[in-house]
Formats: structure tokens, C-alpha cells, sequence
């Protein structure tokens, strides 16, 4: 939103003028200090000059730095709000670190204006700007049709070609338009103040769309402003005062006041009157000076201008982009800055369409949030026999078993994980309570501590977790999914065996760590093998991998003898309470 | 020279020069633009390459000497001058913030010692002041002459925080003055 100065005619008066007015405008809000003729220097914030014939200047937040020879009723370091130093007391302004918009931040001016002009609803601003400007140049003002139209149609044109090569903006216009008297600048605030002067009715009625009250709001903001309320009942009262109103930036102009915004009219009617009566005093400062209120007036109209521009942004119709720049420009001085805001609506309706996706995304995966984690894994997953969906490689496998999405998604659930389960075989029916006993520990076989569950082992119990591993007697090998039951001490265990997927992906996850500590626990059954000649290894770990999953490799080809002499099961103790708890635990148990 | 530009010879732009001003001050600028009917010459200083640069309006009548020390280009390239109005509003915005921020930490018709206890306090603690009387988390009242035991109410913790501060404060200005 670059304003460009417009090259100054030939004379020189008017260059060292503009010259002078731009580097002034360069330096509001910059901190200065004011020397006065006495020797006092003031420093403060640049607030505002007046350049009408002589040079004052005012400034925010002043304070002396230095005493002078005069007799000034303000001590060092005293902050005043407002210091007006008046052309025949002013010796020089000092600013320090200005930065000359030539010399560094026209490229970025210059991009923000593309950014800003190049938005798609520029053209339906432009093409309203050019339904309004004829009825301007209708009223009888001092509006030159022809010229009006050349520039809106400029104006369109740039949008049309993003403005970025030539970085041209809106203001460009506006600087033509200042130059030569405002005529087309004051024919589009009073179009654009007459669509602000419509009925509110009216105003929704054109801004169809849900954000009508936000406008609401925004056109009462920008109405309450003194400058809108100033202007449009100058516009209101008639053709005279239209003129007058129109003539606003001309008178000042003609006043030479420069702010933020040179062509307000209402506070250039109050500043340089003020400037003048306090003539003849060295300083004046003033807490309560009227400056302060057309100051601040003009400010705050100003101010006003990014508010306004977010309605004009948030609607998302280019046919309010016109209304909205009508209402939102009439206070503010460069009014053209709505209109080339406008476009901002087309990138800020982007941000709500991103959102939509990212809700779909949410809403997809609401009833089941661990399916999309776990979803890549899946085919090939369905690709595991069915025998191996049973029980025991949910807790050993997780990576690689059709239970492990379950497990993984709800950690907390034991059994109940395991009934939906459809793939379980028929014969796995019979042995339901090993289902439940597995279920319990298969799926959550996380006990902190191995050791007691391989004092088990030996003992007595069978805690249902022994996998193929167990070999004994009474054994019994599944024929078709190597499903084995395992029997000792005359009890009968059946061991769902882990296929071979499943322990390769479980060692994959822990077998580095897991082997060398599981070396030295190796316990030995001979005694309860049955019929099986080779011995069984079952390595059972202390609470190695404190932090880590709960890991239980059991290799599912071992041989075991056929047929069973008798086959028993049992109802293996139900250990869930005792590994529920332990479940919660995270640390790692293995049996090879 | 004051009153230079009454006999109608202008300050060429671009030109270098070393300007006395009637004041005292001097210093070089290359002048951008002189005014005449203001009688406002307007000279930046400081490195032509920088982006920054101070900039200097001198009312021409003030000027006592000045010396050509050379010549160069307009600085200011019109078709390269842009102005952004909202960055410039919202920099004024700013920088009044900053300053009212910055002048509520001065006390009025405070004594520097009184200052550099409230410098002091409010690196750790939010302080402002109430007239002469420094406010202590709002609760903690420290009136003059600022001792330790000029401070009043709060939670005791908080009072004697804000004794000990004053007391390390005060010793270390005297260590400070007795060094000096």
C-alpha cells in the first residue's frame, strides 16, 4: 500500500515543496528533537507539521532535553502530551534513523501494494467505482468526467495486470487526484459517502451474507467517526457543502497541514487555526490542546481504516467489495486504500476453506482415531493367517498382528478387544478360557518384572502366557496354524504360537537391546517336555527396557509331538487382575 | 548567513556541506531540499549507502557559516518515493505507546536517588509510582526519602523483599559514590 508521490511539476517551488512534505511525512512518529530559538531542544515523537508558508511542527510525548536561555515553565525531563513549536520559535528538527522510502522499502511497498491490488475482487471494486464516478461527476461537481473514468479505468487495468511491473496502485490515482484539486477523489467520496449514507436496511440488503452484522458494526464505527459524520453532512446539507466537502483536501492542501493523512479536511481546520493563534508565544504546550482532539480525530480515522477494511475482507462477495470500500473510505483520507483492499477478501476466504479440510480430515477419523495410524499397515496385515489373529501375537507382534491397531489405539482394554475378532478359528471356541487368559495376558503382557512369571513357569501355574516355547507332555501342536497347548505339572496350557511374522517384527523392534540381556535368564524345562525331544529355551527378562513396549518373541516352529496322549485344558488362573495392573506398565518381557 | 536565503540564492540540492548554525551546532549534510517560503532547509546526514539516516530541517535564517565540501546527485528520486500511510500511522501509534510506557517510569519531582531506587525495583518488581511514592506490586508503599523503613504495607514477605531491594540499592550507591 504504497503511496506514491507523483512527479512534481517543473516549478521549482512546488518540488522543494513536495520534497519537503515527503520527507516530513517520513518522519512522523519517528523521535526528534526540536531545537528552539532559545537553545531549549525538545525531543518527542513527531507528530504532525504545518508547512503553510512557515514550518511548525508538533510533537507527542515531549520532554525538554535541554534548558535554553528563556524562561520556560516546563522542567527537564516533564513529559507534556502534546508540544506545538510554532514556526518563529523553530531552529531545527533533528531525526535520527529515518528511513528514506526511496532509499530501502520501495520494493516492499511496492509488494504489498501488488499483494493487495493483485487480489481477484479488484475488478468488481473497480467496475462499482466506475458505476459511482458518473453519478459524481453528475452532481455538478468540478469533476472531470473524462479523467475520472481514466482512472478508474487505470485503476482497473492495474488490477487486471496485478499492478507488479509497473507498481502502480491505487494511490497513484490518488496522487492525480490530489494533484489536480481532488476532483475525481472528491467524486468518489461522495459516492462512496452516499452508499455510506444509506439506510442500514439498505446495507444489509447489499451485504447479503452472514457477516452483515460485522458490517453493521463497522459502518456504525466508521459513521461515529468525526470525519465521516463531518463529511457526509456535508453532503447531506447540499451541492455548497458537498463543494466544501469535496474541497476538503483542497483547503487542505492549501493549508499545507501534513499528518499521516494529508487531505482530512476536519483536522486541518482545527490544527492550523490553532497554530496560528498561539503565534508569538515561543512555546506552547498544551495538555489539552484542541489539536489534540482533530489530532487524535484524524488518527483515529485513520486508524479506523484497517478496521474498515476487514469487513471489506471478510466478505467474501465481490459484489460488497463496492459498498464496503464506499463506507470504510469516506473517513479515512486516502479512501482509495479500501477499495484497493478489497481484494484481500478472495485470500482470506482461502483460510476457511484450508479449515474445512483439515474438519474433513478430523471428521473422518472421529469414530475411530487409531485407524488412521494404523490404516497403511493394514493390507498387509490381512495378509497374516487367521490362526495368527487369535491371541497370542497381539502382544508380541504388534506390528505385524491384525490385534495390534486395537491394542495400540486402546491400551486399556483387555478382552474386549478380542471379541470382535472374527478370523479366531472355530477350534479356538473350545478353549475359551485360554482365550480369556490369553487375552488378558497376550494382549497385555507387559509385566514389569519377568522374573516372577518364570518362578510360575517352573512351579506350578500356568500363567497362560507360555507360548510354543512350552513344550510339554501333554502339548498339543495346532495342525494347521501350529496352535500349540502346552501341559505341565499335568495341566494343559494351550499356547497360541506366534507365527513367524509376528516375531520377526517384534524382534525388529527390540532385538538389539533385548538379546544380550536375555542371554543369561535362560531357563531350562527338560523335565516338562513330553514327548519332544528338544528342549525348550524360555528367556525370561528382568525388567529390561523400562520405558519400552512390552515386547514377547515366540517363535512359532517348534516341533511338538503328535498326538497328545490326553488333552486336558484347563482354565488357566485368571491372571488379568494381576496383569491388568500390570498392563499400565511399560516395560519390556520377552520369551524366545 | 542568517537570512541567507533572503537574497534569493538557493541551497543547491545535492550539494555537501558543513553548516555552523547560530546555536553552536555544526555538522555535515548533503542538502535534499530547501524551501523557500518556509525557509527550511532540509540536509541528511550519515553514510549515502546506509538506509537510515539522520535527517536535519534547519530553518535557513540560523545558519552562521557553511562551507561547500562537494557535490553529488539528488538524493531524493520523486519517482522512487513512496509513502505507507498505515506503517506510518502505526509507527506514530507505536512510538507514543513506548513513550507513555516509558514516561510512567519517571517520577515527578523525584529525586535521582529516589529514581535509581525505583530503576532498581522495578527489575524485579512491577513498580509505578504514585506522585512521589513508589508502588510496589500494589500493595507495598516506599515514600520519600526511601529507606527501608519508609517502606510500608503489603504481605511481610513482599515488605521486607522491597527492604532488602532498597537496602542493597541505597548500599551500592553509597559504595558507588564513596568509589567515585
Amino acid at each position: 500500500m504504497g503511496l506514491r508521490i507523483e512527479e512534481p511539476a517543473t516549478e521549482t517551488c512546488s518540488s522543494s515543496f513536495d520534497a519537503l512534505l515527503f520527507t516530513t511525512m517520513c518522519m512522523i512518529g519517528l523521535p526528534v528533537e526540536v531545537q528552539v530559538k532559545d537553545g531549549s531542544v525538545y525531543s518527542g515523537i513527531f507528530h504532525t507539521a504545518s508547512v503553510d508558508g512557515e514550518y511548525g511542527v508538533v510533537l507527542k510525548m515531549a520532554s525538554m532535553s535541554r534548558k535554553g536561555e528563556g524562561n520556560v515553565n516546563l522542567s527537564v525531563g516533564t513529559v507534556v502530551d502534546t508540544l506545538v513549536v510554532l514556526s518563529a520559535d523553530l531552529v531545527q528538527v533533528v531525526a535520527k534513523g529515518v528511513l528514506i522510502p526511496a532509499d530501502g522499502i520501495v520494493s516492499n511497498v511496492n509488494n504489498d501494494g501488488a499483494k493487495m491490488v493483485t487480489s481477484s475482487a479488484l475488478p468488481p471494486s473497480c467496475h462499482s467505482e466506475l458505476q459511482i464516478e458518473p453519478k459524481t461527476s453528475k452532481s455538478g461537481k468540478a469533476i472531470s468526467e473524462s479523467s475520472t473514468e481514466e482512472d478508474t479505468e487505470q485503476t482497473c487495468q492495474n488490477g487486471r495486470l496485478n499492478q507488479n511491473e509497473e507498481n502502480i496502485s491505487v494511490h497513484d490515482l490518488e496522487v492525480k487526484d490530489f494533484k489536480n484539486g481532488f476532483p475525481a477523489k472528491g467524486g468518489k467520496e461522495l459516492g462512496l459517502r452516499e452508499g455510506a449514507a444509506k439506510p442500514m436496511e439498505s446495507m444489509l440488503e447489499i451485504e447479503n451474507g452472514k457477516t452483515d452484522t460485522v458490517v453493521m458494526a463497522k459502518v456504525e464505527e466508521g459513521s461515529s467517526g468525526p470525519f465521516f459524520t463531518d463529511s457526509s453532512d456535508e453532503r447531506q446539507d447540499g451541492k455548497g457543502k458537498r463543494q466544501g466537502g469535496e474541497n476538503a483536501c483542497g483547503t487542505c492542501k492549501d493549508d499545507n497541514m501534513v499528518h499521516g493523512a494529508p487531505c482530512s479536511s476536519s483536522p486541518t481546520a482545527a490544527c492550523i487555526p490553532q497554530l496560528n493563534y498561539i503565534d508569538g508565544m515561543a512555546v506552547k504546550i498544551s495538555k489539552i490542546l484542541p489539536n489534540g482532539a482533530p489530532s487524535a480525530s484524524l488518527a483515529s480515522t485513520i486508524s479506523e481504516a484497517p478496521e474498515h477494511e476487514m469487513p471489506t475482507s471478510v466478505h467474501s462477495q465481490p459484489s460488497d467489495a463496492p459498498t464496503h470500500v464506499s463506507t470504510c473510505s469516506t473517513s479515512v483520507v486516502d479512501f482509495s486504500l479500501p477499495s484497493c483492499l478489497s481484494p484481500l477478501a478472495s485470500p482470506t476466504e482461502s483460510v476457511p476453506s484450508k479449515k474445512t479440510v483439515c474438519n474433513t480430515n478430523s471428521k473422518e477419523f472421529k469414530l475411530n482415531p487409531g485407524a488412521k495410524t494404523f490404516s497403511p499397515s493394514f493390507p498387509n496385515l490381512r495378509s497374516t493367517p487367521p490362526s495368527v489373529t487369535a491371541v497370542s501375537s497381539v502382544g508380541y507382534g504388534p506390528s505385524s498382528s491384525p490385534m495390534v491397531p486395537i491394542v495400540n489405539a486402546q491400551p486399556g482394554i483387555e478382552i474386549s478387544h478380542f471379541a470382535p475378532r472374527t478370523s479366531v478359528p472355530a477350534k479356538f471356541v473350545q478353549y475359551s478360557n485360554l482365550v480369556a487368559g490369553n487375552s488378558g495376558g497376550g494382549t497385555l503382557y507387559a509385566p514389569r518384572n519377568s522374573l516372577p512369571i518364570a518362578g510360575n513357569v517352573g512351579s506350578r501355574e500356568q500363567p497362560g502366557r507360555y507360548s510354543s516355547q512350552y513344550q510339554a507332555g501333554s502339548a498339543y501342536v495346532h495342525p494347521n496354524s501350529q496352535t500349540v497347548m502346552v501341559g505341565r505339572l499335568g495341566q494343559v496350557v494351550y499356547v497360541h504360537p506366534i507365527p513367524h511374522d509376528a516375531i520377526q517384527g517384534a524382534t525388529t523392534l527390540s532385538q538389539g537391546p533385548a538379546r544380550p540381556i536375555l542371554a543369561p535368564q535362560q531357563v531350562h524345562f527338560p523335565k516338562q517336555q513330553g514327548t519332544a525331544a528338544q528342549a525348550l529355551q524360555v528367556r525370561m527378562t528382568t525388567p529390561y527396557l523400562p520405558a519400552g513396549q512390552q515386547s514377547l518373541g515366540v517363535p512359532g516352529h517348534i516341533p511338538f509331538p503328535q498326538p497328545f496322549p490326553a488333552i486336558r485344558p484347563i482354565s488357566v488362573p485368571t491372571i488379568n487382575s494381576v496383569f491388568g495392573e500390570k498392563i499400565s506398565d511399560e516395560s519390556s518381557w520377552r520369551c524366545t | 548567513m542568517e537570512g541567507s536565503s533572503s537574497n534569493g540564492d538557493d541551497f543547491a540540492v545535492g550539494c555537501i556541506l558543513s553548516i555552523k548554525t547560530s546555536l553552536g551546532d555544526e555538522f555535515q549534510g548533503q542538502i535534499v531540499t530547501f524551501d523557500r517560503p518556509s525557509n527550511i532547509l532540509r540536509a541528511q546526514e550519515g553514510p549515502k549507502s546506509g538506509s537510515r539516516r539522520n535527517v536535519r530541517l534547519l530553518k535557513a535564517n540560523y545558519i552562521k557559516e557553511f562551507s561547500l565540501l562537494g557535490k553529488a546527485e539528488d538524493p531524493l528520486d520523486p519517482t522512487k518515493s513512496f509513502l505507507d500511510l498505515p506503517s506510518i500511522q502505526a509507527r506514530e501509534e507505536a512510538a507514543i505507546r513506548q513513550a507513555e510506557i516509558e514516561a510512567e517510569r519517571f517520577g515527578v519531582g523525584v529525586t535521582s536517588e529516589a529514581q535509581r531506587i525505583f530503576d532498581a525495583l522495578a527489575k524485579t518488581l512491577p513498580v509505578r509510582w504514585d506522585k512521589t511514592v513508589i508502588v510496589v506490586m500494589n500493595e507495598v508503599r516506599v515514600s520519600s526519602p526511601y529507606h527501608s523503613e519508609n517502606v510500608n504495607g503489603g504481605t511481610p514477605a513482599a515488605n521486607d523483599r522491597v527492604k532488602k531491594v532498597i537496602e542493597f540499592e541505597r548500599k551500592r550507591l553509597h559504595t558507588r559514590g564513596t568509589s567515585q
